[in-house]
Order: C-alpha cells, then sequence, then structure tokens
C-alpha cells in the first residue's frame, strides 16, 4: 500500500494485536478494505471466534473509513455500534470493508462488513461516532490509568 | 440474593481463548435477578489512538457478560451463539478492572434476550449492551 493518512497516526494497540492492514483505498466510494488475523486467542467456547472480537475488528473497520475519507483530520469516537452476526468466524484472515456513509463536523454515519477469504459475509455493523479532530490525539500511546 | 461463588456451572466448561484474553472472572451470582457479575482486566493492548480502550473490545467484554449470564440461568444446558449486538457507548475507558453485569431479560429455547452493563471500578458506566441471541445445546459444544 502505498502512503496514506495512516503513516501520520502511530499505529494503536489495539491495531497491533487484530493485526490490522491497510488493503485499499477507495476515496470516491468513501470506502476503505483492511485485514486483521482472528488469532486462537479470541476463540469462544463454541470453537469460533468470540462475537465481540468481530466487533472490535468493526470497530476498527469503521474508524479507519472515518480517518481516512475525512483526509486524516478527524478520528471517530464510537457512540453507538449495531452487530450482525451472520456466519461462524474460523481462525486466520478476515477482510473489512469499512464505508463513511455520512460524515458531519460532529456526527460520522458508518458501516462496516467482515469476510472471511472465500468471500463469506461473517459479520455486519453500523455505527455513529462522534468526530474528534485529530490534533487532540496523543502523539505517543500515553496509557490513561492514572 | 446474591451467592457467594464456590463451585458454578462455569467449572464444567474449559475456560476458552477469549475469556483468558480478556481476564474474565466470575464474581457473583444472583438466580433472583437473573444476573451475574464478571470482572474484566482492560489490557494495554486493548488501547485505541486516543489511548482509551477501544470500543469494540468492551463490546467483546459485553458479549463475554450477556452470554454467561444465558448459559448460568439455564442451569448450564444452554449456551449462546450471538445474532445481533448493539452497543453504546457511554465513557471512556482506561487500563485495569471493568465490572461487567449481564442480565437474562428472556430465555425461550431458541432465542435468549439478554442485557448487559459495563463499570468502572467508581462505578462510573462505560458502555451498555442489548443482544438477541441463538441458545444452543450445551452437548454440542466442541469438546476440549
Amino acid at each position: 500500500m502505498p502512503g496514506s493518512e495512516f503513516d501520520k497516526l502511530p499505529r494503536p494497540p489495539c491495531a497491533e494485536m487484530l493485526d490490522w492492514k491497510l488493503v485499499e483505498i477507495d476515496k470516491p466510494g468513501k470506502r476503505v478494505v483492511v485485514s486483521f488475523t482472528a488469532r486462537q486467542e479470541f476463540v469462544s467456547s463454541s470453537g469460533f471466534i468470540q462475537g465481540g472480537m468481530l466487533a472490535a475488528m468493526l470497530d476498527d473497520t469503521m474508524g479507519s473509513a472515518a480517518f481516512v475519507i475525512s483526509d486524516g483530520r478527524q478520528f471517530p469516537s464510537s457512540i453507538d455500534m449495531n452487530v450482525s452476526f451472520l456466519a461462524p468466524a474460523k481462525v486466520g484472515k478476515i477482510f473489512g470493508e469499512g464505508t463513511a456513509v455520512q460524515l458531519g463536523k460532529t456526527i460520522g454515519y458508518l458501516q462496516g462488513e467482515l469476510r472471511d477469504e472465500a468471500g463469506t459475509l461473517l459479520a455486519r455493523a453500523t455505527s455513529s461516532a462522534r468526530m474528534v479532530t485529530t490534533e487532540v490525539l496523543p502523539t505517543s500511546h500515553k496509557l490513561h490509568s492514572d | 440474593m446474591e451467592s457467594a461463588v464456590t463451585e458454578t456451572i462455569f467449572d464444567a466448561f474449559p475456560k476458552p481463548p477469549c475469556a483468558e484474553l480478556l481476564g474474565w472472572r466470575l464474581i457473583a451470582i444472583d438466580r433472583e435477578k437473573q444476573q451475574i457479575r464478571i470482572g474484566f482486566t482492560a489490557r494495554p493492548e486493548f488501547l485505541n489512538p486516543a489511548g482509551y480502550v477501544q470500543g469494540g473490545l468492551l463490546a467483546a467484554m459485553l458479549d463475554d457478560v450477556m452470554g454467561p449470564a444465558a448459559l448460568v440461568m439455564s442451569e448450564g444446558r444452554l449456551f449462546t451463539s450471538t445474532l445481533d449486538m448493539t452497543v453504546s457507548f457511554l465513557a471512556p475507558a482506561r487500563l485495569g478492572l471493568l465490572i461487567g453485569e449481564g442480565t437474562v431479560i428472556q430465555l425461550g429455547k431458541t432465542i435468549a434476550y439478554l442485557q448487559g452493563e459495563l463499570r468502572d471500578e467508581s462505578g462510573t458506566l462505560i458502555a451498555r449492551a442489548t443482544s438477541t441471541a441463538r441458545m444452543v445445546a450445551t452437548d454440542r459444544l466442541a469438546a476440549g
């Protein structure tokens, strides 16, 4: 992937954990494609990837779309998220497609889809988010633990 | 009444990897209220670019309070396969202990209606969720 808005942003720990990778940016379509690796640590009692971990991937898919489509000026702070789980997900590669349906000054409406390598739709989500200027982001990952 | 946690239905199941990752631990079971309380540990790996716990990982914790609530209230006979989940994010979450409360609103033969809340140690409501789930017999769980 050539240079993108993400080059300016330090890679957050959750992107590392989910093995977030940028695959494609489609600005006219207000869309990004990213990929993740569903790890053994994400497996639930059912033997498949826990639904909440898929929600974490969808959150990072939709957030990526909002960030890129705002040309790196804003990042989303999720207000709410509605996720539907359509098929069980296995350990391995998962693709996320995020779309910035509408970006306002303060609120973004986002949607996301997750598919496995065979193209099976695993989960889909919609989300509304408060759009925050990236200037307020910490330059390094200061841990808000105190 | 909230009962002290000694032997529970969870002893009969191996702890899944995602529960390990989230630092899942049972705190209390309240059968009258159809409610359980679970502790989690938000780890540095869960942080987003803003330095707070990523919302999706809070959703993962909420999923892991609502599912176990259904398992306990079905006396360990049924586990949940989540169909959908709606999460509202109310306050940013920092590293450390988070406490989840999962409630079974209605448990049918095939569908369960669940709700969950996540609070920090000071009692601030961080996120809440509702979920519908398909109920699957636990004897169909993969062994090991």
